[in-house]
C-alpha cells in the first residue's frame, strides 16, 4: 500500500483528511457549475414565461425521442461509471479502467446524437438570434433556439471536458496508479460525470417535452 | 517588567523565513507554491492595480474641474469611467485583501502549513494575471465607453473594445472562485488542534464568507458577461429587444453577482478591522459570536437584495418592494458589527497607531456610507438619487473609505509580520490623515451634487455645479497626494525600515505566535493553540506598544 | 511530522467500503423508469404551468437519485451536503426572482409580443396570444397581478401630472 504514502501531501495530517479536503473542494466546484447553468437557467424561465406558447411550438418541433434517447444514454454511464469507482474502492484498478472506457462510449453516442440535431437545425433555419429563419412566426422561436443552443453547447462542452477526465483516469487507473486506500482521482471524475448528468436530466425535460 | 521586545529586536531577524527559503531567484517566486508567496506577488499586483484605477479617478476628476470640456473630449471620459471601475473592482478591490492578505495570514490563523490546494492557489495568481492581461489589451485598443457595469443594449452594440474587457473579468472571476474555494475547505479541515470554530480568528470568519459569495456568485457573472459577449459578436439577441430579449434581465443576471460582489469588497476589509482594534485597543472583541454570524448574515442576505439596482428600470413594483425591504435587513448586520467595535474599545488600552488609525477612518465612513445606503434602499428616495452622483458618493464611502481603509489598516498592521520591518508610524498618521481628509473633501460634495440632481456618468454639468465639483477634484488631489506618501514610505521601508522582531505590536493574534516574517511551514514546530485570539486579559507578559522602545535601524 | 488537526474529531464515516453495486443497478432502473414515465406523461398536455411542474417534479426526483446514491451524499458527511443544498437554494433564488419580476410588470415593460407587452408593428402574422397593453383588461386569471399593475399605473399617471409643473 505504498501509494497512499506517496499522496500524501505535507500539510495534511492524514490522506482520510486529505481526501475529504478534496472532496469538499470537489463539491464547491461542483456548486459553480451549477450557478454558471442556473444563468441559463433563468434566462430559459423568464422567456419561457413572456413566449409559452411560442416556446411551447418550438419544443414540439424538436425530436423529442433523441432527447430521450439521450437522456437513457447519459444515466447508463453515470450508472457504468459508478459501478467503476466501486471497482476503484475494491482496488480493481483494471476494472475501474474498462469501466470508465465504457462510461466514454455512451457520451461518445450523446455527442453524436447532438450532432445530427444540430445538423437538422441548420438546415430547418433553427438557428439563434438574427439568423433564425425557421418556420414559427414571432420573436419568440429565436429566442427559443438561442437558448437551446447555449444550454445544449455548455453542457455538450461539459460531456467533452469530462469524457476526457474519464479517459485520463482511466488510463491511469489501468495503469495501476489507484488501490483501495488512494483513488481520489477516480471519485472526482465520477462527481464531474455525475454532475453533467444531473444537468441533462432538468434540461431534456425543459427543452424537448413541456 | 522589561518588554520581551528587546532581547529579540538584538538577535536580529528570523534565519530562515519564507522569504529565503526554498530560493531567491526568480523561477522560486513565479513557480512558488508557498501561499505566502503567492500573496506577497497578489499584494504587489493588486497594489499596482489600485495606482492605476487612481490615475483613471484622478483624469476624471480632472475633466470635471469645468463644465465644459477640460482636458479629453467626451467618448475618452466614457472611456475613463468604464476603465476606473473595472480596474478598481476587478483587478483591485475583489482580489485585494482576500487573496493578498487573505492567502499570506489564513493558514497561519488556523495552525495549518499552507492552503488546501497550493497549486491551485498558483492557478489563481496566474488567472489574475492573465485577467488583467486580457483586460490590458482592451484597455490599450481604447477600452470600453458602457460604464463597468456594462448595460445592454447598448455594451451589446457599442463599437468600443467591449469584448477583451469582458473577457479579462470573465478569467478574474475564475480567479476569485479558487481563492474562494481554496479559503473555504482550509478553514473546514486544516484547522490545527485547538481551534475550534468558535475559536477561529473573526479575520477568517469574515475571509470564509467573503469565500462563499465568491464560490457562489461569480459564476453568474462569468455567464452573464459571455452572453454580453456572444451578444456582441454574434447577435443572438438574448437581451435585444428587437429579437424579443429583455435587456432588464442582464440588469439581474449582472447585479446578482455585483451586489454579492460589493459585499465580497466589505467583508474582508471589516476581518481586518476586526483584528486591529482587539490589537490595538489591547481588549477582546465585544460579542464575538455576533461579529462571527453577522458575518455570514452578510453573506447570505446580501444574494437577497440586488433589485435595489433596477428600481428605475422597469422592474415590478412587486419585486421592488421585496428587495427594498431586504436591502435593508442587511444593513441590520452591519450594525451590529459597528456596535460591537465600538464597544470593544470601552475599557480598552487604546495605542493610536497607524493601523488604528485606519480603523477610525473605517468607522466613520462604514457608518456614514451605510446609512446613505439604508437611505437608498427605499425605494422612492432612491426614484430622486439613482444615476446620480449621491449614489457615487455612496458606495464611495463604502469601497474607498471602508474597504480601502481597511486594507491600509491591513497593509500597516501586517507589513512587520509579512517583511520583518515596520512602517514608520508617524509618516503614517500624517500619511492616513491627508487620506481620511482627502476623502472627505472629495466624496462629501459629491452627496451634495447628487442630491442637486447632478447625473453620474456626465462629462458635462451646468454651472451651478462648478464649485462642488472644484472642491470634489482638490479633495481628490489631497487623496492621491496620502496614498503616494504611503507608497513612498512603504517602499523605502522594504529596504531601509527598522527590524520588526516576532511581535512589534504585542498583539495576541493568533499569526502574531510565529516569527516576523515566517518561517516556510509557518511556525517553529507545531503550535499549540489553547487560548483564543486577542485574549488580553489574560496577558501580562505581551509588551504593550506605547511601551515600544525606539527602534532600531538595520545596519 | 504532521501538525495534529482539530477536525478529525469528526471522525469520518466511509460507508464507501461497504458494497454498493446492488444499490447503484437500482437507482439505475429507477432513472430509466422516470425517464419513461416523464417522456409518457409530457404526452398528455397537461393545461396551464402544470406540465411543467410534473416535468420538474420528476426531473427532481431523479436528480435527487443521483446526488444522494451515485454521487454518495446519501452516506458522506454534512459539509458537502450543506454545499450541495446551498446551491439549490440559490438556483431557486435567481430563477425565482426573475420570472417573478416578468411575471409581475407593468406589461409594457416587457419585450414585444411578450405576455402582455405591445404587439410588434410589421410582425409577419399575429401570435395567437398576443393581448392589448391595456391594464387590467386581460388578467381576470390573476387578480393580484391585476392588482399590482393598477397600483403601477395609477402611481406612474398621479406622478405624471405632479411633475408636468
Amino acid at each position: 500500500m505504498q501509494a497512499s504514502t506517496a499522496h500524501l501531501a505535507h500539510h495534511f495530517e492524514s490522506l482520510e483528511k486529505q481526501t475529504h479536503a478534496a472532496r469538499l473542494g470537489m463539491w464547491l466546484f461542483l456548486a459553480t457549475e451549477v450557478l454558471l447553468f442556473t444563468a441559463l437557467f433563468a434566462a430559459y424561465g423568464v422567456y419561457r414565461f413572456l413566449y409559452a406558447p411560442t416556446f411551447s411550438e418550438a419544443s414540439r418541433s424538436l425530436a423529442t425521442w433523441i432527447g430521450a434517447v439521450n437522456t437513457v444514454v447519459l444515466v447508463t454511464s453515470s450508472f457504468t461509471v459508478a459501478m467503476g469507482l466501486h471497482q476503484a474502492v475494491h482496488g480493481r484498478g483494471r476494472r475501474t479502467a474498462v469501466l470508465f472506457g465504457i462510461s466514454v462510449l455512451p457520451a461518445l453516442v450523446f455527442l453524436g446524437f447532438k450532432y445530427v440535431e444540430y445538423g437538422h437545425h441548420f438546415h430547418a433555419g433553427d438557428l439563434p438570434g438574427k439568423y433564425y429563419t425557421g418556420a414559427i412566426p414571432g420573436v419568440g422561436a429565436s429566442i427559443f433556439y438561442t437558448l437551446y443552443f447555449l444550454i445544449t453547447g455548455l453542457h455538450g462542452l461539459h460531456v467533452l471536458i469530462g469524457m476526457i477526465v474519464l479517459a485520463v483516469v482511466g488510463a491511469l487507473a489501468w495503469k495501476g496508479r489507484f488501490d483501495a486506500t488512494y483513488h481520489t482521482p477516480v471519485e472526482l471524475a465520477g462527481l464531474y460525470w455525475h454532475l453533467v448528468d444531473l444537468i441533462w436530466i432538468f434540461v431534456f425535460p425543459l427543452i424537448y417535452l413541456i | 517588567m522589561s518588554p520581551s521586545r528587546s532581547s529579540s529586536e538584538a538577535s536580529g531577524p528570523p534565519a530562515r523565513s519564507y522569504l529565503d527559503t526554498p530560493g531567491t531567484g526568480l523561477r522560486s517566486w513565479l513557480l512558488t507554491l508557498d501561499h505566502k508567496r503567492i500573496g506577497v506577488m497578489f499584494l504587489v499586483a493588486v497594489t499596482i492595480a489600485f495606482f492605476l484605477g487612481g490615475v483613471f479617478a484622478l483624469l476624471i476628476r480632472l475633466e470635471l474641474l469645468t463644465p465644459g470640456p477640460t482636458v479629453m473630449d467626451a467618448m475618452t471620459y466614457n472611456r475613463l469611467f468604464t476603465l476606473h471601475g473595472v480596474v478598481m473592482i476587478f483587478l483591485f478591490m475583489i482580489p485585494a485583501i482576500p487573496s493578498g492578505f487573505g492567502n499570506f495570514l489564513l493558514p497561519i490563523m488556523v495552525g495549518a502549513k499552507d492552503v488546501a490546494f497550493p497549486r491551485l492557489n498558483l492557478l489563481s495568481f496566474y488567472l489574475y494575471v492573465a485577467g488583467a492581461l486580457v483586460a490590458l489589451y482592451g484597455m490599450i485598443h481604447g477600452g470600453a465607453d458602457t460604464g463597468w457595469t456594462f448595460y445592454t443594449p447598448y455594451s451589446t452594440t457599442t463599437v468600443t473594445k467591449v469584448v477583451p474587457i469582458l473577457l479579462g473579468a470573465f478569467i478574474l472571476g475564475f480567479s476569485s472562485i479558487l481563492t474562494g474555494l481554496n479559503f473555504i475547505v482550509t478553514t473546514h479541515t486544516l484547522r490545527a488542534k485547538g481551534i475550534t470554530w468558535g475559536k477561529l480568528p473573526l479575520f477568517v470568519w469574515a475571509l470564509y464568507a467573503t469565500s462563499i459569495i465568491q464560490v457562489l456568485a461569480t459564476p453568474v457573472l462569468g455567464m452573464t458577461l459571455l452572453l454580453v459577449a456572444v451578444e456582441h459578436a454574434f447577435g443572438w439577441g438574448i437581451f435585444d429587444p428587437a429579437r424579443g430579449g429583455d435587456p432588464v434581465l442582464f440588469q439581474h443576471f449582472f447585479w446578482f453577482y455585483s451586489h454579492p460582489a460589493v459585499y465580497i469588497m466589505i467583508l474582508p476589509a471589516m476581518g481586518v478591522v476586526s483584528e486591529v482594534v482587539q490589537a490595538f485597543a489591547r481588549k477582546n472583541v465585544f460579542g464575538y459570536k455576533a461579529v462571527a454570524y453577522s458575518s455570514l448574515g452578510i453573506a447570505f442576505v446580501g444574494f437577497f437584495t440586488w433589485g435595489h439596482h433596477l428600481f428605475t428600470s422597469g422592474q415590478s413594483a412587486f419585486d421592488a418592494g421585496i428587495f427594498g425591504v431586504l436591502s435593508m435587513l442587511v444593513g441590520i448586520f452591519t450594525a451590529i458589527k459597528i456596535f460591537n467595535w465600538t464597544a470593544t474599545l470601552y475599557k480598552g488600552s487604546i495605542a493610536f497607531t497607524t493601523p488604528f488609525a485606519y480603523f477610525v477612518g473605517f468607522l466613520f465612513f462604514l457608518f456614514f456610507g451605510g446609512m446613505t445606503g439604508i437611505a437608498l434602499a427605499t425605494v422612492s428616495l432612491d426614484i430622486h438619487w439613482h444615476d446620480t452622483y449621491f449614489v457615487v458618493a455612496h458606495f464611495h464611502f463604502i469601497m474607498v473609505g471602508a474597504t480601502v481603509m481597511g486594507f491600509l489598516g491591513a497593509f500597516h498592521y501586517w507589513f512587520p509580520k509579512i517583511t520583518g520591518r515596520m512602517l514608520p508610524d508617524r509618516w503614517g498618521l500624517v500619511a492616513a490623515t491627508l487620506v481620511i481628509l482627502g476623502f472627505n473633501f472629495t466624496f462629501i460634495p459629491q452627496f451634495l451634487l447628487g442630491n442637486d440632481g447632478m447625473p453620474r456618468r456626465y462629462f458635462s454639468y451646468p454651472e451651478r455645479f462648478w464649485a462642488l465639483n472644484v472642491a470634489s477634484t482638490a479633495g481628490a488631489s489631497v487623496l492621491a497626494f496620502g496614498l503616494v506618501m504611503v507608497l513612498v514610505y512603504v517602499v523605502v521601508a522594504l529596504k531601509w525600515g527598522p527590524l520588526a522582531g516576532p511581535n512589534p505590536w504585542g498583539s495576541r493574534g493568533y499569526e502574531w505566535m510565529t516569527t516576523s516574517p515566517p518561517p516556510l511551514e509557518n511556525f517553529e514546530g507545531t503550535p499549540v493553540f489553547d487560548r483564543e485570539p486577542h485574549d488580553y486579559q489574560d496577558a501580562a507578559d505581551e509588551a504593550s506598544p506605547a511601551m515600544a522602545p525606539e527602534p532600531k535601524h538595520a545596519s | 511530522m504532521a501538525t495534529t488537526n482539530e477536525s478529525t474529531s469528526h471522525v469520518e464515516e466511509e460507508r464507501l467500503q461497504h458494497s454498493h453495486a446492488g444499490r447503484y443497478f437500482w437507482v439505475w432502473a429507477a432513472l430509466i423508469a422516470l425517464t419513461a414515465l416523464t417522456y409518457w406523461l409530457s404526452r398528455f398536455h397537461f393545461p396551464g404551468g402544470w406540465a411543467v411542474v410534473v416535468a420538474l417534479t420528476i426531473a427532481s426526483g431523479k436528480s435527487a437519485l443521483v446526488a444522494l446514491f451515485f454521487m454518495h451524499l446519501w452516506d458522506q458527511r454534512g459539509a458537502n451536503r450543506l454545499v450541495f443544498i446551498t446551491s439549490l437554494v440559490f438556483v431557486a433564488l435567481l430563477i425565482g426572482l426573475t420570472v417573478a419580476d416578468s411575471a409581475t410588470r407593468f406589461p409594457l415593460a416587457n419585450p414585444p409580443e411578450a405576455l402582455g407587452g405591445w404587439p410588434r408593428a410589421g410582425a409577419p402574422g399575429r401570435p395567437p396570444e398576443a393581448r392589448r397593453a391595456t391594464p387590467g383588461s386581460s388578467y381576470r386569471r390573476n387578480a393580484f397581478q391585476a392588482f399590482c399593475i393598477r397600483y403601477v399605473w395609477s402611481a406612474v399617471n398621479s406622478s405624471m401630472q405632479t411633475s408636468s409643473t
